[in-house]
């Protein structure tokens, strides 16, 4: 179609495009042609306009098909009949529908850079492989991410502003509906707490249930603290067995049935004592359920931290607070 | 746990199909974002159990890979990465909103700081899937922005 137009190029405008096609950009081709750089973006800007085209690279692509066809004797109409040398293919198009001029150093250069085994003799040529920053592979084009650095920022703040915004909308969506289950979960566990909280707002169902939790943490410290001091007598006692039988040169056999059925008690309590140490971390999980994790700081981690104390620590504060 | 267990397979998954089929950005991506896994997960291994306010080290494998990010993103010649690098610098910045405010409950912050992954791996694979396709299409597709000799 625009084989007419292609015959209003001058060889000048021809020789650049050609240039052009072997990506080479315009401080490139003026100093191949010994020409300003000026005077090559004219030339070319001329010969865009002849062809009526969007860019450069396009222009060379006309030309080259042009070339092309009138190389090529299996090609459909060569319009004009100017013997044009052809151009050196880019890597990406099939090479074998056009000749190569191997004199022409252009294509020489492109063409031994284009070889896989010289890009694996190097050491690091695996790694510029796999970034894509192999030198002299030719892989060029037309970017069609053309905006600049600073652009590119500008476009990075304004998708995480979007992406923040839509995010807090959401997660506040979420957070209501998870305190709304919570909430319905916490009453259906304890139908008194749940009883009372009809009655009362939401701050007199929370003092309800820090009462209630109080209550049972001082109870629950005072049995805990038994069953310590049980496991201890115990494993006194059974010692004080041992040790007075010595001192007292008693045969070894004295009160072996006895001392049988006291350790087997004793181990009793530190199994009962290990019972309290498991209730003790339920017992926490219980508050954090009924939502008064927040007051012990333990919601956030949703399980007991090693040291148990920190359950004691809080009661006297507590203790106050509910006289 | 399970849930851990689908991330990773998804992960491992979008890693291979990115640098079998991708161009430079989507096998670098995608071998960040795996690298990225891998040393999160061991820093979950080491540090479980104890009890600190944010994990350090997370938040450093976090705030590297968006240092790579946004590398790719200034450099690549695509579009979603912008997007991959937005979302995981909100899930660094949920690190900070802990550092900062350290009442922000357990759940949001994992919330914030994990579910980001999953569109992120989304994104890598479309845009391995939209790179192959044209490269198909136009037998060639530019890794960098700047292998276009009017950008230089």
């Amino acid at each position: 179609m625009s084989d007419s137009r292609i015959d209003q190029l001058t060889e000048a405008q021809r020789a650049c495009l050609r240039l052009v096609l072997t990506h080479h950009n315009s401080k490139e081709i003026a100093a191949l042609l010994g020409v300003s750089p000026s005077a090559i973006d004219k030339r070319i800007e001329r010969a865009v306009q002849v062809l009526q085209v969007g860019s450069r690279f396009e222009a060379a692509r006309l030309l080259q098909r042009h070339d092309a066809g009138a190389e090529t004797p299996a090609a459909p109409p060569a319009g004009s009949g100017t013997a044009v040398a052809a151009v050196p293919p880019p890597r990406r198009e099939p090479v074998a529908t056009y000749e190569r001029l191997p004199s022409d150093p252009i294509d020489v250069a492109y063409i031994a850079s284009d070889r896989p085994q010289a890009v694996q003799t190097e050491p690091w040529g695996l790694v510029r492989r796999f970034l894509g920053v192999t030198p002299g592979r030719g892989l060029e084009g037309m970017a069609r991410n053309r905006l600049s650095k600073g652009d590119r920022l500008i476009r990075l703040v304004g998708i995480m502003a979007l992406l923040a915004v839509t995010t807090v909308a959401l997660v506040s969506m979420t957070m209501t509906v998870t305190s709304l289950l919570r909430q319905a979960r916490g009453t259906a566990a304890s139908p008194r707490i749940e009883h009372t909280s009809r009655r009362g707002g939401r701050p007199e169902m929370l003092k309800e249930r820090r009462q209630a939790t109080d209550m049972v943490t001082v109870e629950f410290l005072k049995a805990e603290a038994a069953v310590d001091q049980a496991a201890l007598l115990a494993a006194t006692c059974v010692a004080t067995l041992l040790q007075q039988r010595a001192a007292a040169n008693l045969p070894v056999a004295t009160g072996l049935e006895a001392l049988q059925l006291m350790s087997e008690a004793s181990s009793d309590i530190i199994r009962a004592r290990q019972r309290f140490v498991d209730a003790h971390r339920a017992l926490v999980s219980v508050r954090a359920e009924i939502g008064l994790a927040n007051f012990y700081k333990y919601g956030d981690e949703g399980e007991c931290p090693p040291n148990e104390g920190a359950l004691q620590a809080e009661v006297p504060m507590h203790l106050v607070a509910a006289a | 746990m399970e849930r851990v267990w689908i991330f990773n397979a998804l992960q491992v998954a979008a890693t291979v199909y990115a640098c079998w089929r991708g161009g430079a950005p989507e096998r670098l991506v995608g071998l960040s974002l795996f690298l990225a896994a891998l040393a999160t997960r061991l820093f979950h291994e080491i540090g479980e159990g104890r009890f600190v306010d944010v994990e350090i080290g997370i938040m450093t494998v976090d705030i590297v890979l968006l240092v790579v990010m946004i590398a790719i993103t200034l450099h690549a010649d695509r579009f979603w990465p912008a997007w991959v690098t937005a979302l995981h610098a909100l899930g660094t910045g949920a690190h900070l909103a802990r550092a900062l405010n350290p009442d922000v409950i357990r759940l949001a912050y994992a919330v914030l700081s994990v579910v980001w992954s999953y569109p992120i791996v989304l994104l890598l694979v479309v845009g391995t899937m939209r790179h192959s396709r044209r490269v198909r299409a136009r037998g060639w597709d530019l890794d960098w922005s700047r292998q276009d000799p009017t950008l230089r």
